[in-house]
């Protein structure tokens, strides 16, 4: 869904406007300078892996990371063309997609692992099950992603009628806000799952189950236009993830030793966390769970993720 | 009973002022630790104190103030060369003032922070954006100060410029520019105290990581330490006063010959 | 047609468009120039391929505007979906938020105005306060008060409180002593000195810190919504962004705009009336 349409007056009177963007500098297929979005976190950190292991540098690609802060930034970053491929929850990709953003998922980081993702109340809380937490304020850290989409695709699947009240509230705060009461219950991926099990928090959903089990959530994506003017370098970041992905798939314990440094967590919190899924791979089938799931939750119309996806060798 | 009391020694109130601060600080500290105010992860005086203390020594930190403080300058002089030329002019021409105030009227009231994920979004991440957001939010106090200034202009003087025949520019920078500038210069005195607050909330709510706002950003999306978010947002707070400080005794100095006149 | 202006005594007054020089018509085309030039940068802002993602068309966004916040039906007050769920209760909150402010300002205000012990005390604790960057507070206000409306009100009310003191320090200490003299010598009772001299000497400057507040409260409420709320204007400015609605992004920077005007305009309005025996009340101050 590309706007075809361009004024040459437009572009005048908004070249003023128009500073620095799109700066993709790929001329030819020697050294292609990219930059992509990055965010610290373990599902993520295919990206990390591969810049360090050598695998971008193998496929010929330059790589800068730039850190984003999460929600839709990166998304919006690789549509104004700031950067040139950058991460992205799929969930957030699709609801953008299926809206007429111009992005296409490229690669896949990982895909959701069990009890990574999961929902705590305090110990004593009378919270006991799933359907308890209907009407309830549940904290997530923003709305129309994992938290309260995994939830709801949960429900479904197992026949509650649970609605939460979704609030967003940022990660750090969210277990001094259960603790203080502040919210009935608050929604945390690892490795902050690990901390609220520390502090005394009690699990009472965990999210990676059922319909939600291996979701392909962490993602890598591009714009429709780069996609279309620089397909090769699309081809060589999607394969130097996915041979990242799979190198730390086969590598369990050298990727807990090495998470620290990559994304700043803990030590104790890296040996004991539980993992994302790296082996795994981009499919169109597991893209498409994700848009039925928004389609039956009534966030999109109807979406066929195939006209979205670029799969590698394709 | 005497309601109205004599004003205090400067001294008095420099010394009064420390005990005000350090007395609620103290009450709060031993609200939070007798658990009077309960709850975890409120801001305890001595952690945040300590935590300040140690950002003030970091270099890195140091780096995000300075940045803070340029993109906080680059809004301020935006604003005021916006607001001292466009409000000077619709207060001493008519003309000017009749274009241009629909759109100062109805774009006035708009929130900067609202606007301002849309300049993130058109010009790109950086200062820019967040300079411009400043901008937005101190145009306005410039703007009608400075307007009000231009029209308040003694008229007397004027006139008897005109009887000496001095030129329309003569007139413009001997008479109105000087009588006009306390005024302006007010203008963006409040302005300077606004545009601060805007810009440390700009970067903590649609930065990327850079300045005291993205500081507090990336320490509460990220870390667990509340601690350094607070110590950071009280660092904040403070560089504002001292903003205001200086600007105040920028205005003594420059303007204090027109204490003395009636506005 | 009259329209905002300024007398020589610097007073915001409406006056009656007189046609001086030009005729009625040419008024009108001078003062739409610059607005409509403003409309069609927007609009060829919204035809940029890349940028035109996130700057809706003017016209999609007037048009959503209206059915997000009107309705044809008079059961609803002419309000629609999106007024009744999310403008009514931001401006609930805000004006809650907003009195609360002007009782806890006005009220303390004065009694710090009146004793300069306490105003030294808490001197550098106001300047201090006025100065903290607000969307950081909004953790503390949700650990302490939760979630829902009341940790807004008081976010909102902590925010806007400052002015209000402030300025209502500055003009009960400005009353001057001679007055204070006066009333001493006559041996008028300090209740009346209260009503009858310290009040109305300070009242220029303390609405003066009303109406900043009055607008401030509009921000305030944004970003009290930013986070943490389950609706809201501000709270609509996140969603849509998360959800890629920018038209709908649009028409809540609309929306603010409105509100923003017909505030002010009932500010002047209720200024005038009430400091009508009164001139000379500027946005000097601070």
């Amino acid at each position: 869904m590309l706007r075809k349409k361009t004024l040459g007056a437009a572009l005048l009177v908004l070249a003023s406007m128009v500073t620095a963007c799109g700066g993709s500098g790929d001329d030819g297929d020697d050294a292609a300078s990219i930059t992509v979005g990055v965010l610290p976190l373990a599902d993520y950190s295919p990206v990390y892996w591969a810049e360090e292991k050598g695998y971008f540098d193998k496929q010929g690609l330059d790589v800068e990371l730039e850190t984003l802060q999460g929600g839709p930034v990166g998304v919006q970053k690789v549509v104004t063309g700031e950067v040139q491929f950058s991460f992205a929850n799929s969930i957030s990709t699709t609801i953008a997609a299926a809206k007429g953003a111009p992005v296409e998922t490229v690669a896949l980081g990982s895909s959701l692992g069990p009890k990574s993702n999961n929902i705590y109340v305090l110990k004593d809380s009378p919270i006991k099950t799933m359907a308890d937490l209907d009407g309830k304020t549940v904290g997530t850290n923003t709305l129309n992603n994992v938290g309260d989409v995994a939830f709801a695709n949960l429900a479904k699947a197992e026949g509650l009628d649970a609605k939460p009240e979704w609030v967003e509230v940022p990660f750090p705060e969210m277990i001094p806000g259960v603790q203080n009461g502040s919210i009935d219950a608050g929604y945390v991926p690892e490795p902050f799952a690990t901390a609220a099990q520390e502090a005394g928090l009690r699990e009472v959903v965990q999210l990676v189950q059922g319909p939600n089990e291996a979701l392909p959530l962490a993602t890598f994506v591009t714009s429709s236009q780069y996609a279309q003017q620089n397909p090769e370098v699309v081809k060589k970041f999607a394969a130097a993830i996915d041979q990242a992905r799979a190198d730390m798939a086969a590598h369990e314990d050298d990727v807990r030793a090495w998470l620290p440094e990559a994304t700043g967590t803990e030590v104790s919190a890296a040996k004991a966390m539980h993992l994302p899924i790296f082996d795994a791979e981009l499919s169109v089938d597991g893209m498409q769970r994700i848009a039925d799931a928004l389609t039956d939750l009534e966030l999109i119309d109807s979406y066929t993720v195939a006209d979205h996806l670029i799969m590698p060798g394709s | 009973m005497k309601l109205i009391h004599e004003p205090l020694s400067r001294r008095s109130e420099v010394i009064l002022g420390i005990v005000g601060v350090l007395g609620t600080a103290l009450v709060l500290e031993l609200c939070i630790r007798t658990h009077l105010i309960s709850g975890s992860g409120l801001p305890l005086p001595s952690a945040v104190a300590d935590q300040a203390r140690g950002l003030l020594g970091d270099n890195e930190f140091w780096t995000q103030i300075t940045f803070t403080l340029r993109e906080w300058m680059l809004g301020l002089v935006i604003a005021s060369v916006l607001g001292v030329v466009l409000g000077g002019l619709m207060g001493a021409v008519p003309l000017v003032f009749q274009m241009f105030i629909l759109p100062v009227e109805l774009l006035r009231p708009l929130p900067s922070i609202a606007i301002g994920p849309l300049l993130v979004l058109i010009i790109g991440a950086g200062m820019l954006p967040l300079s411009l957001t400043v901008a937005v939010a101190c145009t306005w106090p410039i703007l009608f100060n400075s307007m009000y200034a231009a029209k308040a202009v003694d008229p007397i003087a004027i006139q008897t410029a005109r009887t000496l025949h001095v030129s329309r520019w003569g007139i413009l920078a001997q008479i109105r520019l000087p009588a006009a500038l306390p005024f302006m210069f007010t203008g963006i005195r409040v302005s300077a105290s606004i545009g601060l607050i805007v810009a440390v909330s700009a970067e903590l709510l649609f930065g990327n990581g850079s300045g005291i706002g993205g500081f507090i950003l990336l320490a509460s999306t990220s870390s667990s330490n509340l601690d350094a978010v607070y110590a950071a947002t009280l660092i904040a707070g403070v560089l504002g006063v001292l903003v205001s400080g200086v600007f105040a005794a920028i205005d003594k100095l420059a303007f204090g010959w027109k204490a003395g006149l009636a506005q | 047609m009259s329209v905002l202006t300024h007398n020589d005594a610097g007073r915001r007054t409406r006056v009656r468009l007189a046609p001086r020089v030009l005729p009625l018509f040419g008024q009108l085309v001078i003062r739409l120039i610059v607005p409509a030039l403003l409309v069609l940068l927007w609009w060829l802002g919204s035809q940029s391929e890349t940028k035109g993602l996130f700057i809706a068309p003017p016209l999609d966004v007037l048009d959503r505007t209206v059915s997000d916040f009107l309705s044809p039906h008079p059961g609803d007050f002419f309000l629609g979906e999106v007024a009744r769920n999310d403008l009514i209760p931001s401006l609930w909150r805000a004006t809650l938020g907003f009195w609360l402010a002007v009782v806890i300002g006005v009220g303390l205000g004065i009694v710090l105005g009146l004793r300069p012990v306490l105003a030294a005390l808490f001197q550098p604790l106001v300047h201090l306060g006025r100065s903290l960057p607000t969307p950081a507070l909004i953790g503390v206000f949700f650990l302490l008060f939760g979630t829902g409306d009341w940790p807004k009100v008081l976010l909102i009310a902590f925010g806007v409180v400052w002015p209000i003191l402030f300025n209502t320090i500055d003009g009960v200490q400005g009353i001057g002593m001679a007055r204070a003299h006066v009333a001493s010598v006559f041996k008028i009772p300090s209740r009346d000195v209260l009503f009858r001299i310290v009040l109305p000497g300070a009242a220029p400057k303390i609405f003066a810190g009303v109406r900043i507040a009055l607008s401030l409260s509009l921000i305030m409420m944004v970003i009290s919504e930013l986070q943490k709320a389950k609706n809201g204007l501000g709270y609509l400015l996140v969603y849509d962004q998360r959800n890629f609605d920018y038209p709908g992004f649009w028409t809540v920077l609309v929306v603010l705009a409105v509100v923003g005007i017909v505030l002010n305009v009932i500010m002047i309005q209720i200024e005038r009336r009430v400091l009508a025996w009164h001139r000379g009340v500027t946005a000097q101050h601070d």
